[in-house]
This record gives C-alpha cells, structure tokens and sequence, in this order.
C-alpha cells in the first residue's frame, strides 16, 4: 500500500477523468471535484522571465473573461513586470513574525474562500513560513487544484528534486528548496520560458535582475557562461524528457527498483534511481529490507532512514518491504516477482568479515538474472570504511547473570566432582560444557569470550594439577582452550543470530497474524461504525495510542469513535486538520509536512479516490517507529477496503431496491390506467348517448346516474392515490394529532360510497375515547374498508363498523357478512393491485388500492392489521398504538 | 329577493356550471375570470355572496381574500382544488366564512349558498345582538348564561357555555380551530388546541351531536336545525 502522502496518487488518475471513460458515477460526498489545471513556467535561472511570462498569460485570460487573481507574487520584482501585474485582483499575502522578520505567504484560506477560476503564484518551489498550513508551497498549491481552482506558476530547473544532485555537481550550489518531480511531469502545462544565455547575462548586467551588488556576486558564483549553459540544456532536456512521457504509447512499462538503507549515501543513490525511472517513463519502487540486525538500529539511523523513505515517497516511489537474513536473496525474490527491469544499488563498502565474501552486486546478479543492475558510486562509503556499528553496552549487558550463573555451576560441580574423586578430564568435559552453555545463552559475543575465559582461568587455576597455579599452558592444555574458545564464539554467533532471527520472525508473523485476524473480523462487519470502532480499538491496542476515528459524512466530519482518552481530539485545532485531512485526502499532523504542530496525526481511510474517513492518533508520547507505520497502513487499508465493501453492498441494495419501486410504480400506473379508464368509459359513452340520441326521461335519468356514480368513483381513485403519494414522499413522517374517535367515525361514514344506504351499517364507537393518530389517513382507511364491504356483498349484507380502545391501543374492525375471501386471494390481499389477479378484476369496480394503502396506513402509525380466519365474511382488525403520551389525561369536568 | 352572487373563477367549465347552475336557482349572477376583474366587479356591483376560486392565474386567492375582507365583510365562499387542510385553514383564518373542495356535489354548494344566505337575512347590517338565540330546539339566553334543549335546562361550563355563545354568533360560518382557541384562550398553543377537542368532545355530547358540525382537520361550524339534511 502506496503511503498517504504520496502525491502521485491523486494526480495520476487526472487523465482518466479528462477522458471519455470516466468513472463510474460515485456518491457525490465520496467522488471528489473537478480537479484544477496547473500551467508551470519553467526556466532556467533567474530572470529569465518567468514571471513575467506568468502575468501575461494571467492578463490574456482575464480578457477572455476568467475570473484571476494574484495570489502570491514576489514583492522585490522588476518593474516591468509589476507593470504587466496591474489590474488584477491581488489576495493580500498573510504575514507570519519570525523573530524579527516578518514573511509574507500566500494567504491559501483567503483564496480558497475567495474561489477564483484561476490563481497566478509566484515561485512553486518556495518553502513556507513555520506556522503555515504547509511545508512548502506546492502543496498550497496542490489544495487550490485539488479544490478545483486552476494555478500558474513558476519554477527554476535547479529546484526538481531529481536534479538536485546534478546542478549542484554543475554549480556547486546545493539548492535547498526542492519539488517533487512528479508536480512537475504532472502538471496539465508547463512552458519552457527560454532566454539566450548571452542575453540573459546583459540583462543580469544591467541591473534587471538583481541589485548590482547582488548581481556580482550572483555573477561570479552562480550566473557563469559555463553554468548558465550546462542549467539551459538540463532544463530542455527535462522539458523534452516530460514531453515523452505524456505521449501515451507506453508499451510495456520498465521497473525500476531501489535499496532503501539508512546510509546517508542512500539519498543520491534513490535520486539517480528516480531520474532513471523518470528517464524511462518506469515503474518505481523502493524497497527495504529488514535484516536480523536492524532491531538493534540506532536513532539516528532510524531517523535517516525514514528519512530516506519519505524521499523516495516524494520522488513517486511504492515503498515495500521485506524481511529477510540474505540481502541479495531478498531483492531478488522481489525483483522477480514485481518484474523490476532495473535494480539500483550503491556500491558497497560493507563485506562482513568472513560469511559472505562475495559482493551484494554479483550475488543479486544470481539470484535475480533477468534484471538489469546499476551500482551508483558512492562516496561516503570510500572515504570511511563502514563504522562497524556496535549494540550500546548497556543493552548487551543483558542476560549477564545467566552467564555468571552457569560459570559458578560449572565451579559447584567441578568442586563437588574433585571431591569424588573424578580426573581432571572429567572435569573439564565439565567446564567444556559450561563454555557451550555460556555461549549459547549470550545476547553478545563478548559475553560468551569472558565467560569462556573465566571458566579456563577457573579450571586452570583451581582443577588442573598443579592447583592454583596458572602454569597449564605448557601443560599441552593451550590447544584445547584455544579451540574451545573458537567454538564458544562460534557457537555465541549463531545463536545469537538465531535469537534475533526468531525474535524477527516471531515479530513478522505476529504483525501478520494480527493483519489476517483484522481482515477475518474486517470481513465478517457489516456496518461502518462497527468497523470504525473495530479499527480504534485494534490501533488503540496494538499501537498505544489514543485513536479518534471520524467518518466521512457528505464531505464533512461525521460523529467521532474514540478509543482512549477522547480531550486530546477534542478542540476546533485538531478537528481543523482532521477535516482538512478528510478533504484534501492526504495524511496531515504532527510528524508530517502539513499542520504540523498538531497534536495527533491524522490519516485518510481510503480506497482509490474514496475517503471513508480519518483515523487520528495522538502522538504526543511517542512519534510513531516504521515498522508501526506499515502495520498501521496495511490496517488502515484493509478497513478501507472493508468499508468500501460495505458501500458497494448498499449500492447494490439501492439500485435492487430502485428497480423494484420502478417495477411497483410500472404495476401501479397500469392498474391505475385500468381503474379510471373504467369509470371514465362509462362517463363518457353515457355523455354521448345523452348529447345524441333522443332517450326518454327514464333512460336518460339512468345515465346521468352513472355518470354521477362513476365520477364519484374517480373521486375516490383520486384520494387514494392522493394518500399513497402523501405516503411515498413523506416516508414514515405522519401528522399525528389528537382525535376524538367518535369524530372519525363520523367523517368516515361521510365519505362512504353513496351505495351505504343499499347496506345496514352498525357503528358502534366508544365514548370519550381520544388517540393521537393521522386522521386523515385514518379516515381514508376507514373508508376504503367500509367501501371494500359496500362493494363486494351483496345489497343488504350488514357491515359492523367498530372503534374502541384497550389501554394504549386503539382498535379497529370492519366486519362484514358476505362470502369474504377465498384462501388464494388471501396470500396476496394487501400487495398492491392484488385484486387484478382474481377474478374480481373483471368486474369494473376493483379497488386496486384499497387494501394496499390501508396496510400502508396501518405500517406508518406502527400497527398491526389481521384478517380473522374463523369468519365467513371478510373482517379486519386493525391494531395501533394510540400515541398518547402517559402523563395525558384529560380533566372532562371542569 | 335573492342575493347577488359573485363567482371568481378562471375554469371556464366551472364558470358555466355555476351559471347555469345559479340561474336555474334564480341567483342573481355575476363572473370573473380573474382577481383583478373579480376585485373591481366586487367594487362596483357590490355582490352579497362571493364564491371564490383560490387558484387565480394573476392574484392568489388568499391575497383577495385579505383584499376584500379589509374593507367589506361580504361572506366568501371559497372553492379548492387544493385537498390540503392547511390551504382550507389559511383561508379561513383570512376570513372567508365556508370552504368546499373541488370536485363537490352540486346539491352541497346550493346548501351553503342557502346557509349564507339565510345569515344575511337574520342579520341585514348592524343589528343589536338579541338576548335570546333560537336554533330548533336550541336556546341560548345570553344575560343569564343559561341553555336550553328541547325545553329542558342544559349544564355546561363556563367554557363551553363561551364556546356554544360563540358558534351562536357564527351560525354558518366555519371556525377554524385556530380561531376557536384565539377567542376563547386568547392563545393558539399546541395545549389549546387538545384542551378545544376535549372541550368540543364534551360539549357535542351534551347537544346529542346535533346543531354543532365537524369539518374534520380543519374547524367547526354550527349549522340551522332546520337545515340539516
């Protein structure tokens, strides 16, 4: 997994979503915006007329109507320049007191807020004041076009990363203000702001680009016929060399791959690995290989080493790891794997004594045959003969009373063994033994030599004839104690080799037990937070840390998990970074480039270009060791991918759940088409007949009536639907309010068909009795059962209407006595249109809606609806809580 | 002499249906297709019942209601499209006495024409209020605070005594409960409104759920005994 700062990573996808194929469609909250354009003028020197060049560019697209301000421009520019500047808007820089200076930065929050189209800024290479949200300035930079603000800025050759070395051989002048070369190969445009070198010096004469003091001395050290050549042909070159890349018939792709170590030489050696890489448009990769010994790394190493690492980050490499004994064995095991074309080492100055006498190149040359392998020379390395790096003392007195331990058994049993007579040869097989046993048990090697000393002084002083005289040496004994102090060093050596391997290994395989347990859980989670408070407490356990876990809830912070003690997160300070981390989907806090003086270190939790959330540690106590760091990731990128599991899974769900209202809303329209259209044939053909034909009295008057019954008919249709759509839009969110149930009863026996006179309807509703329900629903419920009833007896059939309450229920009945449902009708009684399957569609009046939308009524207030079985005619019973709250009652008599 | 009816409606087969349907009842009729026309018809034949639309193409309905009712106390009745309570509500809260929802039974509308109309009758202009209110079988006594039903003495509260007084004063009119709780507690809080159901509750019971109507979600309206369908 690729490090969170790694800052190919969003940049490498922005073709993709210039093309044609584009993603596909992400929640808006996740997929982030249109990615802003960065044009870079590039020269190779001062004054070359970089900024200038800018500026024009910035006037020409202000023509064009865009909307461009300055963000940053340097305040000492030649007045020609701040000339072309005039009439644009200009951000004003945000000044931070260091000490006596006071420096002036581009204000990034002010131009954010301000949200331009376009920003010109001066110097990309420009590192930024402390106390600024960034390090340096193209990651300013990086946010405006990750905001989608497009950017112009400028950059001097000498300031590539991977050129570094090469125009300080040239100029003998290290620049210390250095970008990335991926910002460079990255950008949508750079221009090439080109000045004949002749030319370049007149101006340089005539005071245009520096002071005249200033520009003397500029000339003797730096602005040189010579130099200014050499920097011209580097930055054309790059030029043309970034140009080859864009062009996009990259057949198979080279790999290059580089030894990370902690050698401060490493530096160059991953620079000229990163020029090759870039050189051949390669895959890059940097790999580190954990030896035994580099549990016992000291500070400062580690220090360099990471160091190291975040170079290479920088400079666009995947950093993986290895573990292993044989160096050269383990590059080439991922040599072979990865398909790395070409490996990139330093020449080594470090042979161990006499193990492996063969040099690392010749051994990587056999154990990975297909790759190309370059050796960097290394200076350093030359000059001081590696520093043989030794354990502090300290740490290698361990184990000390083991040893003295044993040498003080051997001398118990020896004596006791003298005493019983036994020879001198036993004795020593005695001490021989306790040699071995010291050697096997030292954590150092000179542990094992003095035990060994102590027990030959002590068998030669005291066991070998003649006692307490140190005269064996003559005594044909000096062999023997020669050899055995051979073999007790021999012996010391790999057992402690052994002791560190298993101590590695046992490290190895329990950080990927730990992985493969995370992921074994991680997959069994089905929901965020369980996996949200999964990955704190894991963290939290594993790394002894505070952890504070935020999700990413529509771009913003959603409701923290803590794992630990909650205050350190707790302050606008530290959930500033941590949104900014959520936004800009890059790791920020303390140990890092950006927002540094945080406390916590905060790190997105990211799947491709989806952000999930942010975990947050704090960092106080301990900075957080390498090996962590990994581990962490690897977590990290597992809840990841376990959350976006989850994602994809509610997708899914959604799109299955869409598809099936789709079908719902399809059957819907069709039955409703069916129900008006019946009703609606009638109106009209009765209509026609009227206007016509000559009916008599009788006939006409039995039209008319249809004509009146079936408008009423539509009316009801139009209700109901009017309720569904009242249903679907508000989902569960009814309009509860107090009613008096005698009053539903009422209003419902109004609405009911105005065939209820064809019926004896009994209504028998208890007295007094209140509910806070949805009462036009309830009405309509009412009413469609008691239609249900009218329409599908016979005339004549009595109907029970009945309404009481049971402590915090409210009941509901609809009896009737007809022939109620068959077994078939029954299965599918309050689907939606269910009656368009039986036989009672045929006949006109179907009520399509009815049931479904009195189920529906039933759902939303939380009840429960029953047809009773033992009946023969259809009764419903409807159950629903009340709604009242416990403490209302009502004082009737006042 | 039948009173002069105004309809403000820009549904021309609405329009007609309740020309036809006026004329064949022997109202006195008059049209508008919009607001400003239905305002300045208003202005200079002054109607005595205004039967409004509140779907206007160029004033919304409401906003002649205010109109009218800011000089003229003319009863409105309003027709609607609109199914919601809360646009009925709003309509009557703005002064329009009797709402009917589209689509409505013809037979209905003349009924409230004929409710209206018979307040203009018992009401021409300003009238001292009478000591004693007749409805049926229903007798109010103000001075005395006593009810009378069917001859014999009811026993009501003070609230609903103040209740039943003022449906007697509106007979016709729907109240909106809003306006109920605004008159009688001088307030319309959620605690209002449950006190008024539980108040209505009992005091229909006490009238055997005669003179007093529901218009359910939205109010009250005391209606003529002799009336009642």
């Amino acid at each position: 997994m690729a490090e969170n700062d790694h800052p190919s990573v969003e940049s490498v996808s922005v073709p993709v979503w210039k093309g044609t194929e584009r993603e596909p469609e992400k929640p808006a909250a996740l997929s982030p915006r249109k990615k802003g354009r960065l044009k870079i003028f590039f020269g190779y020197a001062a004054g070359t007329g970089k900024t200038y060049s800018m500026l024009e560019a910035g006037q020409e697209a202000r023509k064009k109507g865009v909307d461009v301000v300055i963000g940053y421009l340097e305040p000492h520019e030649r007045p020609e320049t701040l000339a072309q500047a005039e009439g644009m808007e200009v951000i004003a820089p945000a000044v931070y007191e260091a000490g006596a200076l006071r420096l002036r930065e581009m204000d990034l929050d002010a131009v954010l807020k301000r949200r331009p189209q376009l920003v010109l800024a001066d110097e990309l290479a420009h590192t930024n004041a402390r106390g600024s949200r960034h390090h340096k300035r193209y990651q300013d930079i990086q946010e405006l076009l990750y905001n989608g603000i497009d950017v112009y800025t400028t950059l001097n050759v000498q300031h590539l990363e991977s050129l570094n070395d090469l125009v300080a051989s040239i100029t003998g002048i290290l620049v210390f203000e250095r970008i990335p070369d991926d910002v460079f190969d990255l950008a949508d445009q750079v221009e090439l702001v080109d000045i004949e070198v002749q030319d370049l010096l007149e101006r340089l004469r005539e005071g245009k680009v520096y002071r005249p003091e200033q520009a003397k001395l500029a000339s003797q050290n730096f602005f040189t016929l010579d130099n200014l050549r050499a920097l011209r042909e580097i930055a054309m070159r790059r030029c043309a060399d970034r140009v080859s890349k864009i062009s996009p018939n990259s057949k198979a792709r080279d790999h290059v791959l580089v030894c990370l170590s902690s050698s401060p030489s490493n530096a160059s050696i991953i620079r000229s690995a990163a020029r090759m890489a870039s050189a051949f448009d390669a895959r890059f990769s940097a790999l580190y290989i954990q030896t035994p010994d580099s549990a016992d790394m000291e500070e400062d190493d580690a220090a360099r080493l990471q160091e190291n690492m975040r170079l290479a980050n920088r400079l666009g490499a995947s950093i993986e790891s290895a573990y292993g004994d044989d160096i050269a064995e383990q590059i080439g095991d991922f040599a072979r794997l990865s398909r790395a074309s070409k490996i990139v080492i330093g020449r080594q100055g470090k042979n161990s004594a006499f193990l492996s006498r063969a040099p690392l190149a010749e051994k990587l040359a056999q154990s990975a045959p297909n790759a190309e392998i370059f050796i960097i020379p290394d200076p350093d390395q030359l000059q001081k003969p590696a520093i043989k790096k030794r354990k502090p003392f300290k740490k290698s007195l361990k184990g000390l009373w083991i040893q003295v331990l044993i040498v003080l058994a051997a001398l118990v049993l020896g004596l006791f063994f003298q005493d019983l007579g036994f020879s001198e040869a036993n004795i020593l097989a005695v001490f021989v033994f306790a040699v071995l046993l010291c050697a096997i048990h030292a954590s150092a090697l000179w542990q094992a030599v003095l035990s060994a000393l102590a027990c030959i002084g002590i068998f030669g002083f005291l066991f070998a004839a003649p006692a307490f005289s140190m005269d064996l040496i003559d005594k044909g004994y000096f062999l023997t104690f020669l050899l055995l102090m051979a073999t007790a060093v021999l012996t010391a050596r790999i057992s402690i080799r052994q002791k560190r391997e298993a101590g590695a290994s046992a490290t190895a395989a329990a950080n990927s037990s730990l992985l493969y347990e995370a992921g074994q859980n991680l997959q069994e989670m089905d929901d965020d937070e369980t996996i949200s408070q999964f990955l704190c407490r894991e963290v939290a356990e594993c790394f002894g840390y505070d952890v504070v876990f935020y999700p990413n809830e529509n771009g913003s912070l959603g409701k923290p998990v803590f794992s630990g003690r909650p205050e350190v997160f707790l302050n606008t300070r530290e959930q500033a970074v941590a949104l900014w981390t959520l936004k800009n989907n890059k790791r920020a806090g303390a140990g890092t480039d950006t927002l540094s003086a945080a406390n916590g270190l905060y790190l997105a939790i990211r799947h491709g270009r989806s952000i999930y959330g942010v975990l947050g540690l704090d960092l106080q106590k301990k900075p957080l060791s390498m090996e962590q760091n990994m581990l962490l990731l690897s977590l990290l990128g597992q809840a990841a991918l376990a959350m976006e599991n989850i994602a994809n899974a509610r997708e899914k769900e959604k799109a299955a759940l869409c598809i099936h209202q789709e079908k719902i809303k399809a059957s819907l329209l069709r039955s409703i088409s069916h129900d008006l259209r019946t009703p609606l044939t009638t109106i009209s053909a009765s209509a026609d007949l009227l206007l016509h034909k000559d009916c008599d009295t009788k006939a006409a008057e039995k039209l008319e009536r249809s004509i009146y019954e079936d408008s009423i008919w539509l009316k009801d249709i139009v209700e109901n639907l009017l309720s569904l759509t009242r249903l679907e839009e508000d989902g569960v969110k009814i309009n509860r309010e107090l009613l008096d149930l005698e009053e539903v009863a009422e209003e419902a026996m109004k609405h009911v068909s105005a065939r209820k006179s064809e019926h004896p309807i009994t209504v028998d509703v208890e007295e007094m009795a209140f509910a806070r329900l949805d009462g036009k629903l309830i009405v309509q419920m009412l009413v469609n059962l008691l239609n249900n009833a009218i329409l599908h007896t016979p005339a004549g059939t009595p109907i029970e209407l009945d309404i009481h309450k049971k402590e915090h229920r409210v009941i509901f009945e609809v009896k009737d006595a007809g022939q109620g449902f068959g077994e078939k009708e029954k299965e599918h009684l309050f689907e939606p249109f269910a009656l368009s399957h039986s036989k009672i569609a045929d006949r006109t009046r179907s009520m399509g809606l009815g049931l479904s939308l009195v189920k529906s009524i039933v759902d939303v207030h939380e009840g429960t609806i029953e047809l009773k079985e033992d009946e023969p005619g259809a009764w419903f019973v409807m159950t629903l809580p009340d709604g009242m709250r416990d403490d209302e009652t009502f004082d009737f008599e006042h | 002499m039948k009173p002069l009816i105004l309809s403000i409606d820009d549904d021309p087969q609405i329009s007609a249906l309740l020309k036809t349907l006026f004329e064949l009842s022997d109202y006195p009729f008059l049209r508008a297709r919009d607001g400003r026309e239905g305002l300045s018809l208003f202005l200079s034949r002054k109607p005595d019942i205004v039967v409004l639309d509140l779907g206007l193409p160029d004033l919304d309905g409401m906003e002649l209601i205010e109109k009218i009712r800011s000089f003229s106390q003319t009863p409105i009745l309003v027709l609607s499209a609109r199914s919601e309570d809360t646009d009925k509500i709003a309509a009557l809260d703005a002064g329009a006495d009797d709402y009917l929802s589209k689509p409505f039974s013809v037979d209905e509308l003349l009924a409230r024409i004929r409710v209206i109309a018979r307040r203009l009758e018992h009401a021409p202009g300003v009238q001292a209020v009478p000591d004693v209110f007749h409805n049926g079988a229903l007798e109010i006594h103000y001075e005395e605070q006593t009810v009378f039903l069917d001859g014999e003495k009811l026993h009501l509260t003070p609230i609903e005594f103040r209740l039943l007084c003022l449906f007697s004063k509106n007979v016709g009119k729907v109240l909106t409960r809003n306006y109920i709780t605004k008159e009688i507690w001088n307030s319309a809080w959620e605690s209002d409104m449950t006190n008024l159901r539980v108040y209505m509750t009992m005091l229909r019971k006490k009238l055997h759920h005669r003179f007093i109507e529901t218009n359910f979600g939205v109010g009250y309206k005391m209606i003529r005994e002799d009336e009642a369908q």
